[in-house]
Order: structure tokens, then sequence, then C-alpha cells
């Protein structure tokens, strides 16, 4: 065994499995919407309605949605620990990394809600 | 004639880098990049660059050649030249000292990180720690890296996070000693690396694999690595 790390987000492992996996679930429910699309001659709204009281798909739904959070969320931390460094832009690097840090979660914790509040008001 | 255009920057004499532009004959001949650089100093004493071997082998001129990072001593002008216009440039990315010299301390350091030497508590045998011949064939790719920066300094990851990511250099190094039989520090060494910078910055671009003058694959490499991490987390 390895050492343990201080926490999940200090574990490179967790999060590389992390983005594989929730990058599979969005990509196997986007297959699973497209395939309702494609096979079903006309969906109308009752049909849609139906499809998604079904307690399977909302909780493939849900799935699906926080897997999109999570993985739009460790993609971000990534991009801007690349581009907004202190090496390239000096010491403000921070301040403008936790701002947007701190924007994109709490943009992402709204989509969240948001998303949850849409499938329950079904 | 060939126009060969050289960055020049001597900090402390120069307000910014510039461009030297230099009229060269090859005189037909396929000359190395080294070759024309030894020519160039003739004519210009004040150009700093560095070499040794000549032959590829000790890794000191990597400079950017026409746009790729490669060993001056070993790239011929018939590779490098474009529409009769050579450029040469320092390794990007890390801090110029002078003309093509370029600082690596921070391309050291990374390689310091990893601990590339061999690690075994086990009493040392009386002559030395063999090894099988499969076991001794899994070091190919591996041992031939002659440090000489080429790839690092073309890694976009590194350029960002220079002092995070390890770079494809130095973790070519760490399976090195990763995939060695005689090494027992494996856990040891892959703690220190599983932080989410250290090995998962690479986003697998392969400029790096691209570059090599050696021909080695350090993209494999990190490949392994992050194989053995992800098998230790799981
Ligand atoms: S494959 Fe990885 S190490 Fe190689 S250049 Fe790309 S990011 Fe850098
Ligand atoms: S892997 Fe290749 S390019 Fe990188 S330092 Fe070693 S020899 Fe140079
Ligand atoms: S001078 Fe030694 S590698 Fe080119």
């Amino acid at each position: 065994m390895i050492g343990s790390p201080k926490s999940l987000s200090d574990s490179g492992s967790f999060l590389w499995i992390a983005q594989r996996v929730s990058g599979l679930l969005v990509f196997f429910y986007f297959l699973f919407i497209l395939g309702i699309l494609v096979s079903v001659q006309d969906v109308t709204y009752e049909y849609w309605k139906s499809i998604f009281n079904n307690r399977l798909v909302q909780v493939f739904s849900l799935l699906a949605i926080v897997s999109l959070i999570t993985h739009a969320w460790i993609g971000i931390q990534c991009v801007i620990s690349d581009y907004i460094t202190e090496r390239l832009i000096g010491p403000k690097a921070i301040l403008i990394r936790r701002t947007l840090s701190n924007f994109f979660g709490l943009l992402l914790m709204f989509y969240l809600f948001w998303s949850l509040l849409i499938l329950w008001n079904l | 004639m060939l126009t060969v255009s050289v960055y020049r920057y001597n900090p402390e004499a120069d307000e910014a880098p510039y461009m030297q532009d230099f009229p060269f004959d090859s005189e037909g001949k396929d000359l190395m990049v080294l070759d024309v650089l030894e020519k160039l100093k003739v004519i210009d004493p004040s150009l700093v660059f560095r070499r040794s071997c000549r032959e590829g082998v000790c890794g000191s001129d990597g400079v950017n050649i026409s746009g790729k990072n490669g060993l001056a001593c070993i790239t011929p002008l018939s590779e490098a030249v474009r529409d009769d216009k050579l450029v040469i440039r320092p390794l990007p990315g890390l801090p110029v000292v002078r003309d093509l010299v370029i600082d690596m301390s921070q391309f050291y350091a990374q390689y310091e990180k990893i601990k590339p030497y061999m690690m075994n508590e086990s009493a040392p045998p009386e002559k030395e720690r063999l090894q099988s011949q499969e076991d001794r064939a899994k070091l190919d790719g591996l041992y031939e890296c002659i440090l000489c920066a080429c790839c690092s300094t073309a890694c976009p990851s590194f350029w960002w996070n220079p002092d995070k990511f390890i770079g494809p250099s130095g973790l070519l190094q760490a399976y090195r000693f990763l995939a060695d039989t005689r090494d027992t520090a494996t856990e040891e060494r892959l703690t220190d690396l599983q932080d989410p910078f250290s090995v998962f910055r690479c986003h697998g671009i392969m400029n790096c694999v691209q570059v090599c003058p050696k021909g080695l694959n350090p993209t494999k490499a990190i490949g392994h690595i992050r194989t053995m991490l992800v098998k230790n987390a799981l």
C-alpha cells in the first residue's frame, strides 16, 4: 500500500478515476436519450413525461447530472490551475484563481439544484 | 545563401531579446546546426550557446530549431531549413541566461524530486545485484535519456506548472526506477507522485515523444506510472 493522500482532492488517482467514470456515465445517458429520440416515432409531451416518471429513469438522470457537475468541476479546476498561475501573472493569480473557482463552484451548485427542481417537479 | 536567425539576449546589455540575422553559406554541405553555430561564433564571438560532445550524447545543446526542440549537433540543415531560413531559439519555457543558454534549475529540481538513484534497503551482495535478462529489458527505452530537456520544454503542462508537474523527462526517469526489479522503494516513490500535479498533469499531448532526440517515449512511461497509481487507489 502506498501512503494515503491528505484528502480525496489531493489524490490524483481519485480525480482521474472520477473524471473517467463521470464522463462515461454522461456518455451513456446521452446515448439513452438519443436512443429514445431515434427509436420513438413522435415524442409527445405525454410520452416524455411518462418516461421521466419512471423511478429508474429519475435515478439515472440524477446520476448523470451529478456526474456532469463533477466532470465539469474537475475540468474547470484543471484549466484554472493550468493557466492562472503565480508564475505567469504574478501574485494576483491566487486571488483570481480563488474567485473563479468560487464563481464556478456556486454556478455548478445552482445548476445542480435547478436540475433537481426540474426533475422532482415532474 | 541561407539566412540564420538567432535569438540574442544579454540581460546585462539588452533591454529586450531580439533576433539577429546572419547570412550563411553552407557551400552545399548538409552541416549540422551546431556546426553553423560554431561558424557564427567565429563571426560574432559574443554569441553564447552550450555544447560539449557534438554527437548527441551529452545533452547540452538542446535548442529550438525552426520551431522544434532538438539537439543542434545531430540536427542536419536539411531537416531544419525552411525557405532558406534557419531559426534558432533557446528551449522555450525556462528563463534565458544569455542567448541560447537557459537556466535549467527548475528542470533539475524536478529530476531531483523523483530520487533518480537506486533504493534498496537489503544488504548488498558481495559483487553486484543481479537481474534476469527479461527484467533488464524492462529498462530499455528508459535509461537512455540524456536529460537534454527537449521534451519537458516542449510540454505545455510543464510550461504552465514547472514547479508542480514533474515533466516528461523526470517522469521517464521515475518510471525507470519504478520498473527496476532491484529497486525496492516502489511504494515510497508512488506516494510521492500521487498528488494531482506530479504525474496527472500530463494531458497526453505527446509533444515530448515528437521531439525526443533519443527516440524515447515519455508518454508511454507516464501511462505506466498512472496505471500503477490508479491500481493502487482502487
Ligand atoms: S504527453 Fe504529457 S508529458 Fe508529454 S508533452 Fe504531453 S502533457 Fe507533456
Ligand atoms: S526523454 Fe528524450 S527529450 Fe527528454 S530529456 Fe530524455 S533524452 Fe531529452
Ligand atoms: S553537444 Fe552533446 S548532445 Fe549535442
